[in-house]
């Protein structure tokens, strides 16, 4: 069975795939990949099923060797990678396509230049055990994943058994000529990454919205936030505009979710993300519409943010809309895969 | 009484009892809870009770608000108490060592009680587990007496050893993973409450009585060795 190595570790790599969505009523957060449609892209590229494990690396990349020839493709963050034999630079792999990679070489992905979480899938996931239904990593509970926890150098993970179609995209590669790196000349639109300079996120109302002082209501639909270094899988914090309440109601634990924008006594709003609680007692002054979650999941701390008000009925439209695009893309990806000359 | 239901974003939908006192309230969670759960559509992932409110979430790539909004007011039209599944009596031991009850002579003081007079009320009191939240497995439990309701700590521990039973406000729980936390912790139990590897991963229910009762600092040896120990 194929295996992949980590010769070194990035940031924050871990094992994802689409979360624990049915265990919340024991505490249990959903997690999963943070940008889903890159996962679920970089997944479609290589033959997987969405729910295939990919590895979701943090503002900078590991260095992977595989022991098999491997079809691989990264998606969501900008990241350049290559391949390295015998301790030198030897090709470019480009981004969002399949790439065929040759056995024992090592990949190299460097820092991410935008966005902040880079998916890896490879033909047949990463295939660490399902605990509780899911193969993500959950760091704070230090289940699921490799080990529970980040990736280090040195861990060795196995690959899946590829689908038909991840074998045939390998065949059709192979194929072409015999350098360590084999790619096509066409490659998908990448999902989405937020404006470097300043991002927008929609938002609709929390249940405490109205409560909130109508400067700092304001402030909420127009000023800039900072995503602060004290950011990760489970939340965001937001600084540089101090949010207060009209008055302060002492609240019971009450659901939560991944968008909800929690306001803590502090005054800076925290976004919570994919492994946050599912049920929490601070504010709720608005949820990040589930088109935009994508986009928060590639952002980067320091960087700059804004909320925009949309209605319910919108941010529905907005999430079907969003969906029906991405699966044409992902339809259009199969198609032209099967091209005789890719 | 007919709850409130709001959107949670737009994946999730809050079911809430807010005007109801806090045991009719909890009641009324258990019950729709139940029923939600019975009847649960393509779409609904998953119901979580809390205490005063329950949370659905769901899918909305297939389902719309209106939809859900529908589909929970027509399964609430007539919950029936009888409906309840049997309640469980579950016995935890507790470890109140000084050891590992790092606040129980603070809570003590607090309450002019001695440590003694603090374990006695504690492991003699039925409690009920109101919600499982905050962490895997961590259960809040309703039923501590009076006399030991003790404020949360004003600075969080980074770490809570797993296993710990503390006391924060009128609530009592146990740690089921190390976590950071601010309850007051006095004692600590062999018993893991949560493990992922496991069938049933989550030893306790929403629903659940719970008895507490002392062991000593040899029994709780003894239990952590015949079953692979709290950590």
């Amino acid at each position: 069975m194929n295996r992949l190595q980590i010769i070194r570790a990035g940031l924050c790599s871990t094992v994802q795939d689409l979360g624990r969505a049915r265990f919340r009523h024991l505490g249990v957060p959903c997690g999963g990949a943070m940008d889903r449609m890159s996962h679920e892209l970089a997944n479609r590229l290589v033959g997987n099923s969405d729910d295939a494990a990919t590895i979701e690396m943090t503002l900078t990349g590991d260095e992977i060797q595989f022991a098999d020839d491997t079809l691989i493709a990264f998606t969501g963050a900008e990241m350049e990678a290559m391949t390295i034999s015998g301790g030198e630079v030897s090709l470019a792999v480009p981004q969002n396509r399949p790439a065929l990679i040759a056995a024992g070489s090592v990949i190299r992905f460097q820092a991410a230049r935008r966005g902040c979480r880079c998916y890896v899938a490879m033909a047949g996931g990463v295939d660490v055990p399902v605990v509780m239904g899911s193969r993500s990593t959950l760091l704070r509970a230090g289940f699921g994943g490799h080990c529970g926890r980040a990736l280090i150098a040195g861990d060795e993970l196995p690959v899946g058994v590829p689908t038909h179609a991840g074998r045939e995209i390998h065949s059709r590669l192979s194929a072409l000529s015999s350098m360590s790196v084999i790619q096509p000349r066409w490659f998908v639109r990448p999902v989405e990454l937020p404006n470097s300079n300043l991002a927008t996120l929609r938002i609709i109302a929390g249940a405490q919205t109205a409560l909130l002082k109508s400067l700092s209501l304001e402030r909420l639909l127009d000023a800039s936030f900072r995503v602060s270094s004290q950011s990760d899988r489970m939340g965001y914090r937001l600084t540089d505009q101090p949010l207060a309440l009209d008055r302060s109601e002492d609240l019971l634990s009450e659901g939560v979710v991944s968008g909800t924008l929690q306001l803590p006594p502090d005054g800076n709003p925290i976004l919570l993300m994919a492994d946050c609680a599912p049920t929490g007692g601070y504010p709720r002054i608005g949820h990040v519409i589930s088109a935009d979650m994508g986009i928060a999941a590639q952002l980067r701390p320091g960087q700059a943010v804004r909320f925009e008000m949309v209605s319910l009925d919108e941010a529905q439209r907005l999430f079907m809309q969003q969906q029906q695009t991405f699966q044409n893309a992902l339809t259009m990806a199969a198609l032209v895969r099967f091209r005789p000359c890719v | 009484m007919t709850p409130t239901i709001e959107p949670l974003g737009d994946a999730a939908a809050i079911v809430a009892w807010r005007s109801l006192d806090e045991s009719a309230a909890w009641q009324a969670v258990q019950n729709a809870t139940e029923q939600l759960l019975r009847q649960q559509i393509d779409g609904v992932l998953t119901v979580v009770p809390a205490f005063k409110s329950l949370t659905v979430f769901y899918d909305c790539g297939r389902l719309t608000w209106k939809e859900v909004e529908r589909w929970v007011a027509e399964c609430l039209r007539n919950t029936s108490l009888a409906s309840l599944s049997p309640q469980r009596t579950i016995e935890i031991p507790v470890c109140y060592d000084a050891e590992f009850a790092m606040d129980l002579a603070g809570v003590a003081e607090a309450h002019a009680l001695s440590a003694d007079e603090v374990v006695r009320l504690h492991s003699n009191a039925n409690y009920v587990v109101q919600m499982i939240g905050f962490s895997p497995g961590f259960p809040y439990l309703a039923g501590l007496p009076s006399q030991l309701q003790t404020p949360r700590r004003t600075s969080p521990r980074f770490k809570v050893p797993v296993g710990s039973v503390a006391i924060g406000g009128a609530q009592t729980g146990i740690y089921s993973l190390e976590t950071p936390g601010g309850w007051n912790i006095i004692g600590r139990t062999p018993v893991r409450l949560f493990d992922p590897q496991r069938d049933s991963s989550c030893l306790l229910r929403t629903g659940d009585a719970i008895r507490f009762f002392a062991i000593d600092r040899n029994q709780f040896d003894e239990f952590c060795s015949t079953n692979a120990g709290p950590a």
